[in-house]
């Protein structure tokens, strides 16, 4: 890994959620104290522009403020990215590996990595069939025809979804 | 596998999202987007 860092980056529509919005939820699932184990897997708010800088500061100052802790026992990091290169297959959309039947249609619309990781459908999928959008299979089935997958594939998510709320998968 | 095949050369991140094909792909592709990123332990 050399100097490199696992993070996560999301492309987000500044209209719908705010930063300061991402930055909470950062907050919210991480300690400011909590000990780097490795740079690899270093905590750090990555900025892209002075704007976020500004508010990853702030908002690290109220982090630390909330929880009682010292500036100096902050370990979280605050740095400009560099660059970003993707990770390697099994890092992108994990939980879709455990349905080939999404897979295989996902990877025929995307033959490149790239366009997949970048795909909207995929994660989305990837979110409600892994431990994400709280399992709000009512919304999954409200937003599905939205995706524009085949018939089939669609028929089979409903019924996945159908099923899953009936208690009977 | 699902992403990026065995092989396949890394990318770095251009700034444009490149998933135009499924239809909502399309619609927020269309998106003047912003990013973060984090390193999460």
């Amino acid at each position: 890994m050399g100097d490199h860092t696992e993070a996560i980056s999301i492309d987000f529509d500044p209209d719908v959620l705010s930063y300061s919005d991402l930055l909470d939820f950062f907050w919210s699932a991480h300690r400011c104290d909590q000990v780097n184990r490795s740079r690899q897997y270093m905590n750090a708010v990555f900025y892209h522009n002075e704007a976020q800088q500004k508010a990853a500061e702030a908002s690290l100052t109220v982090a630390a403020k909330k929880l009682g802790v010292e500036v100096a026992a902050v370990q979280t990091s605050i740095i400009s990215v560099k660059e970003f290169t993707y990770a390697e297959a099994y890092h992108q959309k994990y939980y879709l590996t455990r349905y080939p039947e999404i897979r295989d249609v996902l990877t025929a619309a995307y033959q490149d990595g790239k366009s997949l990781a970048d795909s909207t459908v995929a994660m989305r999928l990837n979110a409600y069939l892994g431990s994400g959008m709280k399992k709000n299979w009512k919304e999954f089935l409200t937003e599905l025809p939205e995706f524009g997958l085949p018939e089939k594939l669609e028929q089979y998510l409903e019924r996945l979804a159908t099923d899953t709320l009936a208690g009977t998968k | 596998m699902v992403g990026i095949a065995p092989g396949e050369k890394l990318s770095l991140a251009d700034g444009k999202v490149s998933a135009t094909t499924l239809p909502l792909d399309v619609k927020t592709a269309k998106v003047k987007f912003e990013t973060a990123t984090f390193g999460i332990g």
